[in-house]
């Protein structure tokens, strides 16, 4: 295997590594031996250094060019510089076995002086001398490798490689596991352990050997090129896009989901410059990113967006041997999803905040304890109650409340709700600010619950309606005024009528009690007339007496008042005062009351004054007609078990079907002069009792209007 | 009280008024016959005796002055007294007009009424009266033959009877014995009696008849 080691393997060396260093310039030479010294001393070794070529003054001088003063090392003793003559050819001689054990001494001695381990590097050019053989050279270099590797040892042997022959530096190459050529470290593949290549017949070690390396390259080839396929297909198999890139934003590479995305075909794109394929300010921004990693040989990660898609970056540099960025990975990822997904939680969380800032309604969030205590509450609630943030936080809602009675009551319609429609939904209620005033609110109530449907808290919303209680209260005294001043119009309007029937019963008080008189006169008195003549003036008296009471009543102005009330007594009450105006018109009232209806709730004035309206229309209606069939019906019956129907029908022109739609609208009427208010009055009436009130065209061919009332319990007889 | 007693019939729509206005005319002496509505009148027999209406003006359905033109289209005229609530001018108005004895609104005094009742039924009793003699008198014009109520209408032109005789192209002695039955059958002993009735009887002698051929 070709591993590829930068530099910084020199200072990876440790005991038991026997390097050779095969150098062509000297400053190789410097490169290599500098970070090797340096390290040891920094390390708590001897170091022991042999030198031949250079000197020990060359050797320092390395040393101080990298800021390492060797005066203390070497006054310590921990910094050995020796020539080779008094190592290698001590006696002159080279003596591999006799170099080992002096190996070997020095170890144990360094080791004993406390030194971690003995570094040695040696400058081989003595050997050029030729006084030993090289066969003698390369003997002890393959014996080395028997001692270093249990040894608190190491050494890197320098080779100069313009001295030395080719023959012997193959043979260095045979004897060191790991090989320094140039400045690059290498495991050396070449290297022969010492048994076979000292063994009895190095050459076929050495064939089986070579064999062995051709399948063993040969595996690693295909062992490349499947992982370079796998490698491919991996890349190719994800939807993320990735291409690699060189400085200048050629594409050195790509997979097929970012040729798609492009829109090239794959082999089209290798070779391009990608920043030609963005507009420029795209490209602009993009390449910023880029040459940051160029620059700073570190990653970097952005997020980018482009036609709506949203794409996670990741640069990624690629190192050469000497740690340099030549090229990038470069690796996007499609997050649309995430983003916009992160985009709407920011949206929703910001709508929540503001409504919850802003709301003019109290919003209260509670716990789920029992009772719940209010965790938080917006700015609307200091307002609607009276109390501070701060005054509320953790207490529970009772303090809110007019009483406990009243407390006992709203937990009630909200169990109720909670467990029929799982929340309370405007319940008007009232409540109690910190000023104790009691005030109307309008109260909603939802419990909110987590991801598995416990119950986590509530949220409260409560609004003060104080404005619009009073706004409805204004409204009804409008109406009330109103019906009030068309009552009293409507009085105005049977001015003559009622005087006619107040005339009639008068009539008969005067004529039965001049009869009576006369009779009295008589030698003998009928006094069976007398008393007759006298009931029939008390009763003529009472029915003047009950239209001055009707009269009286459609004058009152009154406050809304409920009460069960009979519909025929009511129907017996108006007729009087509207006898005179039929009988003036000729128009004949004819009622068909039905007995035992269930009484109705309501205001007894209003509902005179409808059907007072109601048989004033009726009567304008008919004036014009005919005799025979001026002819006004009032029926009443119960027609479903929880209502009573009135009505009142003509046998006049009728009603045509524009004229029906528009009858109620205010400020319509067919009358000439007509104010047009009265049906509208009267609808809001009957809507004001719960009822309703319309218009149809009978069988009969006039018109009908029908007033229908909910039914109160309860029978009158 | 016998059958011909003169009556009172009282139209009025409210009951009590109705009995009360009963109670009062028999307190007075009087046949009072009561109706609730114009129809109830309309379609009763009436008695023959005198009578006189006493009468709502404003009553549901036919009100008191088109029962007056249903009447006066019937034949019949009753002698009507209207009464009335509202009193309102253009109804008295009309209802004068229209032949009413008395328009009294209520409440009114019971001498009010009752006087208005007597001069109806004094009104009644002789118009009944006149209508009585004019039919004794019709039904004796009757009785005259042709040549007779020719005769008859000659005579009271004041002819003597030489002229009649020529005129009519008979004696003179033809034209006495006619005169002298026309006399008799007419029961008037007077010519000046026989005038009269013959203007009761709206006979008017005209030129053309003098001058025309007689036929007998």
């Amino acid at each position: 295997m070709t591993n590829c080691h930068s530099l910084h393997a020199i200072e990876n060396v440790k005991p038991g590594d026997h390097l050779c260093c095969i150098y062509e310039t000297d400053e190789e030479h410097r490169q290599i031996l500098t970070p090797f010294l340096r390290k040891g001393l920094q390390q708590g070794e001897k170091v022991l250094t042999i030198v031949d070529a250079h000197s020990a003054e060359t050797v320092l001088g390395y040393l101080q060019d990298d800021g390492v003063d060797a005066a203390p090392y070497l006054a310590s003793g921990q910094l050995v510089i020796i020539s080779s003559d008094e190592a290698y050819l001590r006696d002159g001689v080279f003596d591999p076995d006799g170099m080992i054990t002096l190996l070997q001494t020095e170890m144990e001695q360094s080791l004993a002086e406390g030194y971690s381990a003995l570094r040695v590097t040696g400058e081989m050019t003595w050997a050029l001398q030729s006084l030993p053989r090289p066969e003698r050279l390369i003997e002890y270099e393959a014996k080395l490798n028997n001692f270093f590797p249990s040894s608190r040892c190491l050494a890197i042997c320098q080779y100069d490689r313009r001295r030395f022959d080719p023959a012997l530096l193959l043979g260095v190459l045979r004897t060191h596991p790991v090989a320094v050529i140039g400045t690059a470290t290498y495991d050396n593949c070449y290297y022969v352990p010492p048994a076979d290549l000292l063994g009895a017949d190095p050459a076929s070690e050495e064939l089986a050997r070579c064999l062995q390396h051709l399948a063993e390259r040969r595996r690693m080839e295909e062992t490349l090129r499947e992982s370079e396929a796998t490698a491919r297909a991996l890349l190719n198999a994800h939807t993320d896009f990735a291409a690699v890139l060189d400085a200048s934003g050629t594409i050195l590479d790509v997979n097929e989901a970012m040729a798609r995305r492009l829109g090239r075909p794959l082999d089209e794109l290798v070779g391009m410059n990608i920043w030609e394929l963005f507009p420029p300010d795209v490209a602009e921004r993009r390449k910023a990113y880029t040459d940051k990693v160029f620059l700073s040989g570190k990653p970097v990660r952005f997020e980018d967006e482009r036609q709506g898609t949203w794409f996670d970056n990741v640069c990624y540099p690629v190192l050469d041997a000497q740690g340099e960025v030549t090229k990038i990975a470069v690796h996007a990822r499609d997050i649309t999803e995430r983003v916009q997904a992160e985009m709407a939680l920011r949206e929703a969380k910001e709508l929540f905040e503001t409504t919850f800032a802003t709301q003019r309604d109290a919003i209260l969030l509670l716990n789920a304890k029992d009772p719940p205590e209010i965790m938080d509450c917006n700015p609307a609630s200091e307002e609607v109650f009276g109390y501070t943030r701060e005054e509320m936080l953790g207490r529970t809602t009772a303090f809110l409340h007019v009483n406990e009675a009243r407390l006992r009551e709203f937990q009630a319609h909200l169990d109720t709700a909670v467990k029929e429609r799982r929340y309370l939904h405007l319940l008007e209620f009232q409540m109690k600010r910190k000023d104790g005033t009691a005030f109307p609110t309008e109260h909603s109530v939802m419990p909110i619950q987590d991801e598995q449907g416990t119950r986590s808290g509530w949220v409260g919303v409560v609004r003060d309606i104080t404005e619009r209680v009073r706004a409805n209260e204004d409204a009804l005294q409008h109406r009330e005024q109103l019906a009030h001043i068309m009552r009293v119009a409507s009085m105005g309007e049977l001015t003559a009528s009622l005087a006619h029937e107040l005339n009639q019963p008068l009539t008969a008080v005067v004529s039965n009690a001049q009869a009576a008189q006369r009779f009295l006169a008589c030698d003998a008195p009928d006094l069976d007339e007398v008393r007759a003549a006298l009931a029939d003036i008390a009763e003529s008296g009472l029915r003047a007496g009950s239209v001055i009471r009707g009269l009286r009543a459609m004058l009152r102005k009154g406050d809304f008042k409920q009460e069960p009330l009979d519909i025929n007594e009511i129907v017996g009450e108006v007729v009087p005062l509207v006898q005179g105006e039929a009988v003036l018109n000729n128009v004949s009232i004819e009622l068909k009351l039905a007995k035992g209806l269930p009484h109705v709730s309501g205001d007894r004035i209003q509902l005179e004054q409808v059907v007072l309206n109601l048989l004033l229309n009726g009567i304008e209606a008919l004036r014009e007609l005919e005799a025979g069939v001026r002819k006004l019906v009032v029926r009443t019956e119960q027609t479903t078990p929880d209502a009573v129907e009135l009505a009142v029908l003509d046998w006049g022109v009728g009603l045509d079907e524009q004229t029906k739609d528009r009858i109620f609208d205010a400020f319509f009427s067919t009358k000439p002069g007509g104010l047009g208010m009265g049906l509208t009055i009267n609808r809001s009436i009957v809507r004001a009792h719960n009822g309703q009130l319309w218009a149809t065209q009978h069988p009969g061919g006039g018109a009908a209007f029908h007033v229908r009332l909910p039914s109160g319990k309860g029978k009158l007889t | 009280m016998n059958k011909n007693d003169p009556v009172v019939f009282v139209v009025d729509d409210d009951v009590s008024v109705l009995r009360a206005l009963q109670r009062l005319l028999k307190s007075a002496g009087f046949r009072a016959e009561t109706f609730v509505s114009a129809q109830e009148f309309l379609s009763y027999r009436r008695p023959d005796a005198p009578a006189c209406l006493v009468l709502d003006v404003r009553m549901p359905e036919l009100d008191g002055l088109d029962l007056q033109e249903r009447l006066a289209a019937e034949g019949t005229s009753i002698p009507t007294i209207f009464i009335t609530g509202f009193g309102d001018i253009p109804m008295t108005v009309q209802a004068m007009k229209r032949g009413a004895v008395d328009f009294i609104p209520k409440p009114f005094n019971d001498q009010d009424l009752l006087d208005a009742i007597d001069r109806a039924i004094d009104r009644d009793v002789r118009a009944r009266r006149e209508q009585s003699v004019r039919d004794r008198i019709q039904t004796r014009f009757e009785s005259l033959t042709p040549r007779e109520r020719e005769v008859f209408a000659t005579v009271v032109t004041g002819m003597l009877n030489k002229q009649i005789a020529v005129h009519l192209g008979v004696t003179e002695k033809t034209i006495k014995v006619h005169r002298a039955r026309v006399m008799q059958k007419m029961q008037a002993e007077s010519l000046a009696e026989l005038v009269r009735l013959a203007e009761r009887l709206g006979i008017t002698p005209s030129e053309d008849r003098l001058e025309a051929a007689p036929s007998d």
